[in-house]
């Protein structure tokens, strides 16, 4: 049975996002000959429409409606739910990213839908749609399916295979009503990586005795500044004034859960255990192959941190900029 | 009729100071009783021995010997010239009185002279101690009334021997320089001035005697001299039982609104007489591991604050004032509490908590009790600091964030760092060739070994428990371990406060040792130990209680195990708190490592009684310490002072401290860090 | 003001997940306060200290979720409303449904609520509530103040910080580093024996049979393959290191 797939796409920084693609590429598979349409909120979208047409996307919804130049939930949210009743969408997608975590949700309260989020895989089982997700941290994972109503997923962002299937993509303008805005967004501090917070970042790089100086410090920031991560420490580091106490991962520190943790040098005592043993991937970089810190890391480099961290660094680059 | 106006001039001035010090004392007494009664058990004869040693045997003043000397001096003159005081003041009225001794007088007065003499002696030393040579205890607290002590006490005992030499020449008596050195030697002096001069002279020493003593007399109980009134009933009515041994809440009792103190009244009796006991002589001060390194917390300090704090709020509550006469004492800078007494009723008063003692200082202490250990009054630090501890813990709910995590982590997994509790028994994974039978695998065992949270967790603390358990398998031990059943023996979450989450665990822990008829129970853990030994049988349990360093030198001696592989190293040896102080375990472990051949103990400076707390206790191993330096720093450069090639301990978390500072002085290849199991399995096997 | 804190029960984050019947074990499970609730009701509390609030707390779960509750009205919310459901089938559409029809019409000027749940990690209930009731929502704010009607929060929007003013009344999301939780204090726990706790069963409440039937169902619960153990790379260091970014890019999927 086909069925129309409505992709939420999504830029940030100026580019389409990755996660955007890969929504486009689940859309062809599930739309069994249904149409695949994407729309793009916020001003300027129609430039992107060359890119969009890269993943087979038939339709690219655009508005200039000036509420929804710069993102507001509630604004996304009814121009949402308006599109989707025009273009009577029986499935939505979209990426589980800041704007999907806030936007999905209203638009399913408000259509009575169901939603199911944060999925890692969609397959099709019997014709119906299977979606896979992670409960409890990532501990256990769940398969869901809708039994009433269209089928609305998010996506985690880089999950998901992209295919490139070139189309023609017809560039379609509309005009949703919006009312009753009641929030203002006054300002977005963008972050440097450094200035990310330590306890929501989602990619911690962290030395320990190891980095020896203040100095030692610098190869790890640069780390984290190409993956946008934080940069944080262990007690050791602190004590021995390489960086300030703010940074300390641990019992008497911060406690984190990235879903990346780089230890530097950190030969992993259970106080520094207790502050990020909860890491969903933890890599060890240390000198000492009978470091404590390995026997908790998913992956691991016997190395010199000064040797490994800038080869790393440069090998993220590389590898960041192909994507 | 002179004589009659001396006498009738003497009982005035007599009757106000008798006045005054009566009203000051008695005011002070009041003062106590705010607090909450406290009851004693009655062990008299024991509090007598407790006095005899401590207050006429002056035991603890010697740990310092000079001061313990110059102070054992002072102490007893003051009783012997007490007795020739009454002489003297009798000589006022009656020329020439002597106590009719006889012939025997002249011992009487060989033995004044000395006394007199011998403390002039010791309150020139003792001014000396405290501005020429400038003792750094006796430096941390500058007031006029320590100068004020010296100057009374030189006039006091001068003016003795000048008013009795100046008698020999009223009476023109020929000085008896062998029974009356001194004032003999005075009359000699001045024996050209007649005896009409003499008379005057006399008269007016006499005068200046009388006058200093009773202003003297007036201002002890106004000053640290107040310990000359109450040292001695503080000693007495001291807590009895196992030293640092806290007091139970009772959480039954729904009338009770406050946990732990939150405002001086609330403190017990007991408590509230360290204050007025307390000399001021800075020895807590001296040997506290939180001041040495620069925290804002000194012992003495805390004594101190809490004192002037119970004057200032005891008098506005009773409305007595605790300054006279209040013209001199109350507006002089001697007090600087009075100027706040004025406004007490009109102005509000100061928390005790937050304006007298900050938070800052209660969570900078380790219960390491070395302050109590010094006191030469008997005073309790410890138990008043859990007990603000307590009230901030229980009834504001307030404290360092990281002593929440550390709470909710043992009431959901019973362990600090809130590991799942069902991997406790995982380190026994590392012990393929080892028995470690839980207690559910073995019919029978003889010993409870409580592994401990950090030997059940900690990477390093592991290898300790792994050398035990081989050394009780090489000696033949039935012992069997609780393994995922184990919980936290709840020392440290008292120690912080928290009496309320100590007594689930201690009577969780209870109705499992029960239900498995535990008869001795065996720890790697001091303070578990100190806890299980000392606190536990308040709650019911009855077992014996064993450090593993007890049992490893009786099974030496049993010869069920024999060191005998030469192990070469220097070791300095840390006493830990918990297993010293609390519990008077010095020579066992080392008798442990003399019996090692080849080790080598090495004592720092500061051991046994005297040890330097790593810096764990108290809950301090899991708050952050970051005002002055780190505590186990200091405490390992006390270490390397004796360039150790080990640093031996007996406690897991001494042993993390000691070794996270060599590796703070980047020594941690030179200098290994060991527990004493593990350098007696070196012994053993390797 | 009037606060209302969504809050979930969940398991303690260091719990080991099991199955039985191809579902999540619950059996000898600590339960806690879903730790981004938590934030929630402190943030209340700070709030109800700073300005005067009245506090409820909501749930909706089995009885045992009745010490959560406890525990939140421990630190010092007033009253809590229990929305009791025993199953395990409704989904968010439907328990959003249940909390709204519950607390509609009752003038709340500021509902609070976590981020996400640690258990089903959806975040959906909270901003659901926000646009049934029709009010502005602040997901994952890590700063919150109130000014007589304004608000000003920060939130958390992928490493950037985003500013946003709203007039009340409004709802907001917690995420962490909004404060530190507070330990309830032994009167307050005492207190908290003593305070209201409302129940309600979700079948009592009025909403439609339509607001009552779930969009999704869960077909299978299952545990990940047993983590590896740690691999500790080997060859070249520089085949080490792109062999260790290859991994993080496809397997673990992290970057
Ligand atoms: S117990 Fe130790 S740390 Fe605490 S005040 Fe006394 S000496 Fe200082
Ligand atoms: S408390 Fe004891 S040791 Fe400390 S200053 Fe007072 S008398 Fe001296």
């Amino acid at each position: 049975m086909s069925k129309n797939v409505l992709v939420v796409a999504e830029t940030k920084n100026g580019k389409l996002r990755n996660v955007s693609f890969e929504a486009l590429t689940i859309a062809q598979s599930v739309a069994d000959g249904g149409e695949v349409a994407a729309v793009l909120f916020g001003s300027g979208a129609a430039a992107y429409l060359e890119e969009i047409s890269r993943y087979g996307a038939a339709r690219l919804y655009v508005s200039d409606h000036e509420a929804l130049s710069t993102y507001t939930a509630e604004a996304y949210t009814q121009a949402l739910a308006s599109l989707i009743q025009e273009v009577q969408a029986d499935i939505i997608l979209m990426g589980n990213t800041a704007i999907g975590k806030e936007v999905a949700p209203r638009v399913a309260a408000r259509m009575g839908m169901g939603l199911i989020s944060d999925c890692t895989s969609v397959e099709t089982n019997e014709g119906n749609l299977v979606f896979t997700r992670p409960i409890y941290a990532g501990k256990a994972f769940e398969k869901k399916t809708f039994c009433k109503g269209k089928e609305f997923a998010t996506l985690r962002p880089n999950n998901f295979e992209k295919v490139i299937k070139p189309a023609q993509t017809e560039l379609v303008s509309f005009q949703p009503e919006i009312q009753d805005l009641r929030k203002i967004v006054k300002e977005i501090v963008k972050k440097t990586a450094g200035g990310v917070d330590l306890s929501e970042a989602k990619i911690i790089v962290s030395g320990g005795r190891g980095v020896k100086s203040a100095e030692g410090f610098q190869p790890l920031r640069e780390l984290a500044e190409v993956l946008g991560g934080a940069v944080g420490a262990s007690r050791g580091a602190c004590d021995a004034e390489y960086c300030d106490y703010s940074l300390q991962i641990g019992q008497t520190g911060k406690v984190v859960t990235p879903d990346l943790y780089i230890a530097c040098g950190i030969s992993g005592a259970i106080q520094h255990l207790a502050g990020m043993s909860s890491s969903k991937i933890i890599v060890a970089i240390n000198k000492d192959p009978e470091a404590p810190i390995f026997q908790v890391a998913d992956y691991g480099i016997v190395g010199d941190l000064f040797e490994v961290v800038p080869m790393l660094t440069k090998e993220f680059k590389k590898a960041l900029v192909t994507s | 009729m002179l004589v009659f106006i001396n006498f009738i001039a003497f009982l005035t001035v007599m009757g106000y100071a008798v006045y005054l010090f009566t009203n000051l004392v008695y005011s002070r007494i009041l003062f106590i009783k705010l607090g909450k009664k406290s009851n004693l058990k009655e062990d008299t004869w024991k509090r007598v021995q407790e006095v005899l040693i401590n207050v006429f045997g002056q035991r603890k003043l010697f740990k310092d010997k000079k001061s313990g000397l110059m102070h054992l001096v002072l102490f007893y003159t003051f009783f012997i010239i007490q007795v020739g005081l009454i002489e003297l003041i009798i000589k006022g009225f009656i020329k020439g009185f002597e106590f009719p001794l006889g012939d025997e007088h002249k011992y009487f007065s060989l033995l004044q002279e000395w006394a007199t003499f011998l403390m002039l002696l010791a309150v020139v030393y003792g001014f000396y101690r405290r501005y020429g040579e400038k003792v750094k205890r006796l430096q941390l607290k500058r007031d006029g009334k320590a100068a004020f002590v010296y100057i009374a006490l030189g006039i006091l005992t001068s003016s003795i021997l000048l008013t009795l030499g100046f008698e020999k020449i009223m009476l023109e008596h020929e000085p008896n320089l062998a029974y009356a050195p001194f004032s003999g030697a005075i009359a000699l002096l001045f024996s050209s001035i007649g005896s009409t001069a003499g008379t005057v002279l006399f008269y007016i020493f006499w005068w200046v005697h009388m006058i200093t003593v009773f202003s003297f007399m007036v201002f002890v109980p106004q000053s640290k001299q107040a310990h000359e009134l109450f040292a001695m009933f503080n000693i007495f009515f001291k807590k009895s039982g196992p030293v640092g041994k806290l007091r139970k809440i009772d959480f039954e009792d729904e009338e009770v609104e406050e946990y732990g103190v939150g405002k001086i009244e609330s403190f017990t009796q007991r408590q509230l007489i360290d204050f007025y006991a307390c000399a001021e002589c800075g020895r807590c001060t001296n040997m506290c591991p939180a001041s040495v390194t620069g925290k804002t917390l000194s012992p003495m300090q805390l004594i101190v604050k809490m004192r002037d704090h119970l004057t200032e709020k005891g008098a506005a509550i009773t409305s007595r004032s605790p300054w006279m006469p209040s013209p001199i004492i109350g507006s002089s800078a001697l007090s600087p509490g009075a100027a706040a007494q004025e406004t007490a009723s009109t102005l509000e008063m100061p928390n005790l908590i937050g304006d007298v003692i900050t938070e800052e200082e209660l969570w900078a202490c380790t219960t390491c009790r070395n302050c109590e250990d010094q006191c030469p009054v008997g005073n309790e630090h410890v138990d008043k600091i859990i007990d603000l501890r307590r009230y901030l813990v229980m009834t504001e709910g307030s404290m360092p964030h990281e002593a929440t995590r550390y709470f909710q982590n043992i009431e959901r997994q019973s362990n600090p760092w809130g590991i799942n509790r069902k991997e406790r028994i995982k380190w026994r994974e590392e012990c393929d060739d080892l028995v470690v039978p839980t207690v559910n695998e073995v019919e029978e065992f003889d010993y409870l070994f409580w592994v401990g949270s950090m030997g059940s967790f900690d990477k390093r603390s592991q290898k300790i428990v792994q050398s035990f358990v081989k050394i009780m398998n090489a000696a033949g031990i039935r012992f069997a371990v609780l393994g995922n059943e184990e919980r936290n023996s709840g020392d440290t979450a008292r120690r912080m406060g928290n009496e309320f989450l100590f007594q689930q665990l201690c009577q969780e822990n209870i109705v499992n040792f029960q239900a498995l008829g535990v008869k001795k129970i065996v720890t790697i853990d001091p303070h578990a130990y100190n806890t299980f030994k000392h606190e536990y049988s308040e709650f019911g349990l009855e077992a014996e209680v064993y450090h593993h360093t007890e049992l490893i030198w009786k099974w030496i001696q049993e010869g069920r195990i024999r060191p005998k592989k030469e192990v070469k190293e220097s070791i300095a040896y840390h006493d830990s708190c918990y297993l010293g102080r609390y519990n008077n375990i010095f020579d066992i472990p080392r008798k442990i490592l003399t019996s090692i051949p080849g080790v080598k103990i090495l004592e720092i400076e500061r051991n046994k009684e005297d040890a330097m707390c790593c810096g764990a206790g108290g809950g301090m191993m899991w708050i952050e310490e970051t005002q002055g330096k780190r505590i186990n720093v200091e405490r390992v450069e006390q270490a390397l002072q004796l360039s150790p090639t080990m640093i031996g301990s007996n406690c897991p978390y001494c042993l993390t401290m000691m070794s996270d500072g060599t590796k703070a002085k980047e020594v941690e290849e030179q200098v290994k860090t060991m527990d004493i199991a593990e350098i007696v399995e070196k012994s053993l096997f390797h | 003001m009037k606060i209302l804190v969504l809050l979930k029960q969940t398991f303690d984050t260091e719990e080991k997940i099991s199955l039985q019947n191809g579902k999540i074990n619950e059996q000898g499970v600590e339960f806690i306060i879903n730790p981004y609730d938590e934030y929630a009701v402190e943030e209340a509390m700070k709030l109800k200290e700073e300005l005067g609030a009245e506090v409820t707390i909501l749930t909706v779960g089995p009885s045992r979720t009745e010490s959560a509750l406890r525990t939140a009205l421990a630190m010092g919310a007033d009253k809590a409303l229990m929305i009791e459901y025993n199953g395990s089938e409704a989904d968010e559409y439907v328990i959003s449904n249940l909390i709204a029809a519950a607390i509609r019409n009752q003038g709340f000027d500021l509902i609070l609520g976590g981020y996400m749940a640690v258990d089903s990690g959806a975040g959906q209930i909270a901003i659901r509530v926000a646009e049934i009731l029709g009010i502005p929502q602040i997901a994952a704010i890590t700063k919150l103040s109130i000014v007589g009607r304004n608000a000003t929060a920060e939130r958390d929007v992928e490493g950037d910080l985003e500013t946003i003013e709203v007039e009340l009344p409004f709802l907001a999301t917690a995420q962490q580093g909004l404060n530190e939780p507070r330990y309830p204090s032994l009167p307050g726990i005492m207190k908290a024996k003593k305070k209201p706790i409302e129940k309600v069963l979700a079948d009592e409440l009025e909403i439609s049979n339509e607001e009552r039937s779930v969009r999704t169902e869960i077909l299978d619960q299952y545990l990940p393959p047993k983590k590896q153990a740690g691999q500790i790379l080997t060859g070249e260091m520089d085949h080490q290191v792109s062999e260790l970014v290859q991994l993080l890019r496809t397997k673990a999927k992290v970057i």
